[in-house]
């Protein structure tokens, strides 16, 4: 032992001293995450490099689902990795965002039709028309338009949903009521379901923040679009949008008080619907089998799409497309390409969105599976009879969606007249269209 | 005393420092407290101040979170100005902090003074009240949700045995408000009790011997002693209740999403709204930086009603 000794003092000063030092390492920034751009992520597949695959869940089993089909394509591809990451819906614009921002994007994702304009502003989803333009007649025409903006193809067409209004046939029988054929049969027969005392509600009031995908085929029973053709002007304040909108949220939510509280969660309102206490509900087609199906499995129910209200006007079903992407930052797209090939093949479509999640294959030669629900296969075939509505392919679409289910709330609460509300929404987002 | 110990005693003779060493040394005195600091310095940097600063950039220019951002001036700020939904969560945003801040701060002021007042059990209902806080705002929120339900909630419930017709508290605009506020209060106000609690244990009991031994009653001594000798205590929870309840995101995002009809909305969630939904990054900057000047401009005036020169 050297003679020299450390005062208190000075050990203190030399242990602080170590100790930020260790803290500051710990504050550098982390290494960069393997980018698609630049890393190994985007390694060739031959090469035995990995691809980054993202997709948000239509299953609560989608991990498991996925793992047989991706292990099939490891298998056909030796040495190359697929990285299956599920990316839960109400982070979606976060996470992908980080991603792309950070620059360590997935190299292929699953993305709605709604959402991938932003990120195609954004130069984060590679152009894909002249590798795909040859798929063109294997999917139905609405399903390829959606996959085309700003004159490029970006995504290949995956899976659809269709949704409309399921009855409970439990409740209507009852209370002795018939299926409606039109508004004012359906306004009647809310208003006979509904008995506050008994807890029992005519419809499942749309007020939450995603149910424009119930304002919108509301809008064309009434003969109208949200938006114009060309993206430029607010194109709902019609006649026939304004007499679609009194229809639902004035007369029979506000006026009758025939739906559940707008104040209710999503929770509350699930709840009473699958313990049989709402009479119409507007209802995905997945959620069939997945959710009322097993939850609610005495319930007796039938469909009905959004009804026809005015002459312009047409039965209306939400019909919303999601595609598969591949990422502008994936450095070799050529053998990406291959994943995202292989991920449009008609297994695929048959094996996850068929058999998997319950979805509409959007490959024309898929047929239907024998043992397919009835329910879903009347909502299914709607949109072949061309009741499907759905996303107007834009960057604003989302901002004037969120205008008109906070001013469509303003109608179900007494707030505004229809006519009040739609013209609101015109003069919030008229002046941010610009046609993108 | 062993014959080291008492060589330690003594003190050694130093030659006299010179000026220039005694500045070298200070130095590395100040240079040592500032690296013990940088941690949290560099914390304080990289995620409040660089983020401000690229704020206040983005917001004169436009586009989204990725992409290029080409310059607009003072655009933005001219839209904000004129922006109805904008200007709709100011107002309600403002609302929230004046039905909230008061209040709050009042009710934790009297639960801990009846907490301080209690002979024994003190601990436990300083944990009780502070119980909300820890409860995570999705499960609180959904709590809330049940009991101001319509139908179903215990509170129209409570208020039908006076009469009061149902509200619907989440669903109407003009009581969505109020519920939120409630829930916010419900959730906050324990932080405040701690805090006020621990400056009234700060408080000397001669002062209230004294008083009493003067013939001044309980709510005498509250006003002249317990609240002046408090102000620095107030002054902290008003500007950090102005601060958060400014800043109101995550009980809007769970339980209204703003709705209905705007009535809802705040500052925070629509600057939310505006640049991850909308990808607007340059307007939801502009929100972001006003929101920033509204709130430091509050704190600032907080601050100089509340400053005090109280020792004791």
């Amino acid at each position: 032992m050297s003679g020299h000794t450390f005062s208190r003092r000075q050990f203190l000063q030399s242990s602080a001293a170590v100790l930020s030092v260790a803290a500051l390492a710990a504050c550098a920034a982390p290494a960069a995450a393997p980018s698609a751009g630049s890393g190994e992520a985007a390694a060739p597949a031959a090469e035995g490099g990995k691809v980054l695959f993202w997709k948000p869940p239509h299953s609560e089993k989608e991990a498991d689902l996925w793992k047989p089909l991706l292990q099939k394509f490891m298998d056909a591809n030796p040495g190359v990795t697929v990285e299956h990451q599920v990316v839960p819906w109400g982070s979606v614009d976060e996470q992908f965002t980080a991603a792309f921002a950070g620059g360590s994007p997935p190299d292929v994702f699953y993305l709605p039709d709604e959402w991938y304009p932003k990120y195609v502003n954004q130069d984060q989803i590679a152009d894909i028309t002249d590798k795909i333009s040859g798929w063109k007649d294997n999917y139905g025409s609405a399903a390829w338009a959606g996959a085309t903006y700003k004159g490029s193809t970006w995504g290949a067409p995956f899976l659809g949903v269709a949704q409309g209004w399921v009855l409970n046939m439990t409740l209507f029988k009852e209370k002795g009521v018939e299926i409606p054929t039109n508004w004012e049969e359906f306004r009647a027969a809310a208003k006979a379901l509904t008995d506050t005392t008994a807890g029992t509600y005519g419809i499942a009031t749309p007020a939450q923040v995603t149910n424009w995908v119930v304002m919108v085929p509301l809008l064309a029973a009434g003969g109208t679009k949200l938006l114009s053709d060309d993206l430029l002007k607010v194109s709902a304040n019609t006649e026939g949008g304004q007499a679609a909108i009194k229809a639902l949220c004035e007369d029979i939510i506000w006026t009758d008080q025939s739906g559940t509280p707008v104040g209710s969660t999503d929770d509350q309102v699930r709840s009473l619907a699958l313990g049989g206490k709402i009479g119409m509900n507007w209802v995905e087609t997945s959620s069939i089998k997945a959710v009322w199906r097993k939850e609610a499995a005495d319930l007796e129910l039938a469909t009905i799409p959004m009804l026809k209200l005015t002459d312009d006007g047409t039965n209306a079903s939400w019909a919303n497309i999601g595609f598969m992407f591949m990422a502008e930052a994936a450095k070799d797209k050529d053998e990406v390409f291959k994943f995202l090939e292989y991920l449009s093949t008609d297994e695929i479509q048959v094996d996850y969105v068929q058999k998997g999640v319950d979805l509409l294959p959007l490959k024309n030669n898929i047929a239907p599976l024998p043992d397919v629900d009835p329910l879903v296969a009347e909502m299914v075939s709607w949109l072949g009879q061309g009741w499907g509505v759905g996303t107007q392919i834009g960057i604003h679409w989302r901002e004037a969606t969120n205008a008109l289910v906070q001013e469509t709330q303003a109608v179900m609460s007494g707030q505004k007249s229809t006519a009040d509300a739609l013209k609101a929404v015109e003069d919030t987002v008229n002046p941010v269209l610009d046609g993108e | 005393m062993s014959a080291t110990s008492t060589a330690q005693a003594t003190p050694r003779m130093l030659p006299s420092a010179t000026p220039r060493r005694r500045g070298w040394r200070k130095l590395r005195e100040t240079a040592f407290w500032y690296l013990l600091l940088s941690p949290s310095l560099l914390v304080i940097f990289g995620f409040s101040i660089v983020p401000m600063l690229w704020s206040i950039y983005y917001s004169f220019t436009k586009g989204g979170i990725l992409g290029k951002h080409p310059f607009v001036g003072l655009q933005n700020y001219e839209r904000a100005a004129t922006h109805p939904i904008f200007l709709q969560t100011i107002q309600n945003t403002t609302l929230y902090a004046v039905l909230t801040v008061p209040t709050v701060i009042v009710l934790s002021l009297v639960v801990s003074i009846i907490i301080f007042q209690l002979p024994k059990m003190q601990g436990f209902f300083r944990g009780t009240v502070y119980f909300p806080l820890i409860t995570p705002v999705v499960i609180a929120a959904n709590i809330w949700a049940y009991i101001v339900n319509r139908d179903f909630g215990p509170m129209n419930h409570i208020l039908s045995w006076f009469g009061v017709p149902r509200i619907d508290w989440l669903g109407d605009p003009t009581w969505a408000i109020p519920a939120i506020v409630m829930m916010e209060i419900w959730r906050g106000f324990g932080f405040y009790v701690i805090i006020l609690f621990a400056a009234l244990q700060s408080i000397p009991r001669e002062l209230y011997e004294a008083a009493r031994i003067d013939g001044a009653r309980s709510l005498r001594i509250i006003w002249s002693i317990t609240i002046p000798l408090l102000r620095p205590a107030l002054g902290f929870c008003f500007i950090m209740a102005t601060i958060f309840n400014f800043q109101l995101f995550d009980a809007v995002y769970v339980l209204t999403q703003g709705g209905p009809a705007w009535k809802t909305s705040t500052v925070s969630w629509y600057v939310y709204q505006q640049a991850f939904e909308s990808d607007n990054l340059g307007f939801a900057s502009t929100m972001g930086v006003v929101l920033l000047i509204i709130i430091f401009t509050l704190s600032l005036i907080q601050l100089r009603f509340f400053r005090s020169d109280i020792e004791y």
